[in-house]
């Protein structure tokens, strides 16, 4: 069914029940969950009255535990404590960067990259649903029960493979993902809203593992990001890592380093880098021969100069993507633990000329964000009036000849978006076509990410170059990727067969989900019928509903009957337990209606834009 | 309904962009999937559709060059389709003196890269004024050559910012 329950224009909605929905900020180092409280946004406290988690998974004898809990285990246990998962998520063994990481990765047949742990192989998805469980067991005690949805946060600049495993990572811990959000757009509305703030603002986020440059503009209620760019490479981690990197080199440490020396190098960097931000020098020691060194500040801030500098270069790119001067901006927003770094505020505050915009802490902003965002997903604010149009990060292309790359969609275009791109056969007779979906800014396809290999089969035998094949590579608000195909001279849907490049595909998520502790694979069943019926239901009600408002109007008599007979039929089937009928059904009926549909949305939109004179928009 | 009606405009190569921008937020505000996350599978669907025509919509449009082409498809010229080639000799040379010029800027050569660059910039205003005044009167395939000069131009103007970005960054 497709039908769209609209809202007059200038009327209020019904009054609803009061749900439960939260924000997460799934982040490298720490994690966090906040929810509206009493019209307030803030972050759910645990137990211990903490509501940073540290984002550490540790796989024990006899079971598994994540938090403080599990970050005692890094020096003790670490081929079995995971942290800073969060790099490791949508990437495969070749791409990841193993230095200083004491747990051991292998690559699964998929290429994909996961970690040997004592219970088994496990992959970037999997532990980052532990850290989602922990957080969702929180906020169900906090909020006293079950939640309607959630909203996650992810780095802007996360491509399509990092996108798809934080949501499936989410469905493996059984929660309704609303949306996924952009942790720098989060920000900006926790202070955009704050402040009733209009005008171009730029968002500068620095995480424990990743970096995010988004520039908005701001008016009435509407976040319209302009341009965003980042490094998801590129964090507090690494200022860790050059720091130990240093250490190693002065206390003459020679590969290979165990596993618990490598912990604790990074474990000392950590404390360093913290200490350097108001102390002029620290004494690093180690437990290893007694050993004992200085690192000032000048030269902690020398080793982490050309990062720091990498994130400006960034900035100045987003800049000129989203055709705007610096004058022009009305705020700079500081964003995520690694800007307590002074070089960080000082060279940022250098770039941009003016004073950096803190007032919100950096750690939870994020979330807070997310939270606001998802009590209006949710229907708790029937008349928030704030929009969010975000964009697609990396620029979306096809393998062509000699390697190149043929860009279908360029990288800030406002999401969703579609874009058909047409083909042709090279053959006579030619059934089936390869198509390489690849992700990045780059002219050949080696330089840039590789999505997806779609394979194109059923397209009908012509003549070399007779058949048209045209491929629609559709966007969504998650930023997501989804392709479709038609050969247009026959009209025959071609089929498409997805073969994530680093990701999970649909069978493994399955698996995974029904390996899982947390269902048996009769509660899956139980619960895809359940789901199920809400879906029959809710049809039934939209549609009887706009069939009173507008339906012998819009539609021919004949037609009308025939959604009337076909909803009857859907309603007695739905009332059953047969889930492939149930498919059916629905799918039919959805069918039948979808004119009906585009004729009420066109309406609608006549509607929309009548007796509003533009300058009250 | 084409973009134009979806807009509520007229089929006009003029356009006001600060109301061009009020009507999509409007119809944004309305149409876009946030809205519809509680709906069943199907409206989430189609509201995706409609806002992903809205945003397709709107770039068009507020694209002096795209408007334009737009304009002519809506006229039955499609420029894509046609894959014509520009019978303007004198152009196409000048392109390659200018694609040349660009190679070889350096690193000292800021202030001339200004220069060139505001040159580029006035070319692409005067086709602007030319698109308008042909499509005024109705001249199609004039037009047509106009739109792919100005395809050319700024096309040119794409590379000497990415050579900028690579000089300067």
């Amino acid at each position: 069914m497709a039908l769209l329950q609209i809202a007059e224009p200038g009327s209020s909605k019904a009054p609803h029940q009061h749900k439960l929905a939260v924000g997460i900020d799934l982040g490298t180092t720490n994690s966090l969950v906040a929810s509206v409280k009493s019209g307030q946004a803030i972050p759910l406290v645990d137990t211990e009255n903490n509501y940073l988690l540290p984002s550490i998974v540790h796989y024990g004898e006899m079971h598994i535990s994540t938090g403080y809990t599990a970050e005692k285990n890094l020096l003790t246990d670490p081929l079995n404590t995971l942290f800073s998962v969060k790099r490791l998520i949508g990437k495969s063994f070749a791409e990841v960067d193993r230095t200083f990481l004491p747990y051991q990765l292998s690559a699964h047949e998929s290429g994909t990259v996961q970690i040997d742990t004592r219970c088994g192989e496990i992959n970037a998805v999997q532990a980052s649903s532990e850290i989602l469980k922990t957080l969702i067991k929180c906020a169900k005690k906090n909020l006293q029960g079950d939640l309607d949805g959630v909203v996650i946060t992810v780095p802007a600049y996360f491509d399509d493979a990092q996108r798809q495993g934080t949501k499936d990572a989410a469905r493996l811990a059984g929660v309704h993902v609303l949306r996924l959000i952009n942790e720098p757009t989060a920000a900006a509305i926790a202070y955009g809203l704050d402040a009733a703030q209009e005008g171009v603002i730029a968002v500068y986020d620095l995480g424990g593992g990743t970096f995010d440059i988004s520039i908005l503009r701001l008016h009435k209620g509407v976040f319209e990001v302009l341009a965003t760019g980042g490094d998801t490479l590129l964090g507090g981690d690494d200022f860790d890592v050059q720091i130990a990197k240093w250490i190693k080199e002065k206390a003459n440490l020679v590969d290979p380093l165990s596993p618990k020396l490598q912990q604790e190098l990074l474990k000392t960097s950590r404390k360093a880098k913290q200490v350097l931000s108001d102390q002029p020098n620290v004494t690093i020691t180690l437990s290893q021969d007694n050993f004992s060194i200085v690192l000032t500040k000048i030269q902690f801030e020398s080793l982490i100069a050309p990062l720091v500098k990498k994130t400006i270069r960034a900035c100045k790119r987003a800049m000129k993507d989203a055709n705007v001067a610096l004058a022009e901006l009305v705020e700079v927003v500081m964003v995520g633990g690694s800007i307590r770094v002074p070089l960080v505020k000082e060279l940022v505050a250098a770039y941009f000329k003016r004073e950096l915009l803190t007032s919100i802490d950096p750690d939870t902003v994020v979330a807070i964000g997310a939270a606001i965002q998802a009590d209006i997903l949710v229907g708790n604010k029937p008349d928030a009036d704030m929009l969010l149009l975000d964009v697609l990060p990396l620029s979306l292309g096809l393998e062509t000849m000699g390697d190149l790359v043929e860009k279908v969609i360029p990288r800030n275009t406002t999401i969703p978006v579609a874009r058909a791109q047409e083909f042709t056969t090279f053959k006579d007779g030619q059934t089936a076509m390869l198509i390489h979906v690849v992700q990045g800014e780059r002219e050949l396809v080696g330089d840039c990410r590789s999505l997806a290999r779609f394979v194109l089969t059923g397209i009908p035998p012509m003549a070399v170059g007779a058949a048209h094949i045209r491929v629609t590579f559709q966007v969504d608000a998650d930023g997501l990727l989804n392709v479709s195909a038609l050969e247009k001279s026959s009209g025959v849907q071609a089929h498409i067969e997805v073969k994530p490049s680093y990701g999970l595909n649909d069978n493994q998520v399955i698996e995974m989900l029904s390996a899982s502790h947390s269902f048996a694979k009769q509660d899956l069943q139980a619960r895809m019928l359940i789901e199920q019926q809400v879906e029959v239901k809710r049809v039934i009600e939209n549609l009887t509903d706009a069939l009173q408002k507008d339906g012998l109007q819009l539609l021919e008599q004949g037609e009308f009957d025939a959604i009337n007979e076909n909803m009857a039929i859907l309603e007695k089937i739905g009332a059953g337990d047969d889930k492939q009928a149930i498919k059916e059904a629905l799918k039919s009926i959805d069918k039948l209606t979808s004119h009906y549909a585009s004729l009420r949305m066109d309406v609608s939109i006549n509607k929309a834009l009548t007796g509003h004179a533009v300058t009250d928009i | 309904m084409n973009y134009f009606e979806l807009f509520s405009l007229p089929v006009k190569y003029c356009i006001v962009q600060s109301e061009l921008s009020a009507t999509y937020r409007l119809l944004q505000k309305q149409f876009h999937p946030d809205n519809f996350v509680m709906r069943a599978d199907a409206q989430k669907r189609v509201a995706m559709q409609k806002s992903t025509e809205i945003n397709d919509a709107y770039q068009t449009l507020k694209d002096n060059c795209l408007r334009a082409q737009y304009i002519l498809l809506l006229q039955g010229l499609d420029i894509e389709l046609d894959r014509r080639t520009l019978q303007d000799s004198d152009f196409l040379m000048q392109q390659m003196r200018w694609r040349e010029d660009i190679e070889l800027f350096t690193k000292d050569d800021e202030d001339a890269i200004d220069v060139f660059s505001n040159n580029i910039q006035d070319h692409i205003k005067a086709l602007e004024n030319t698109i308008e005044s042909q499509l005024q009167q109705e001249s199609l395939q004039a037009t047509a050559d106009s739109i792919i000069r100005l395809k050319f131009m700024l096309k040119l103007q794409t590379e000497l910012s990415l050579i900028e970005e690579t000089l300067f960054d």
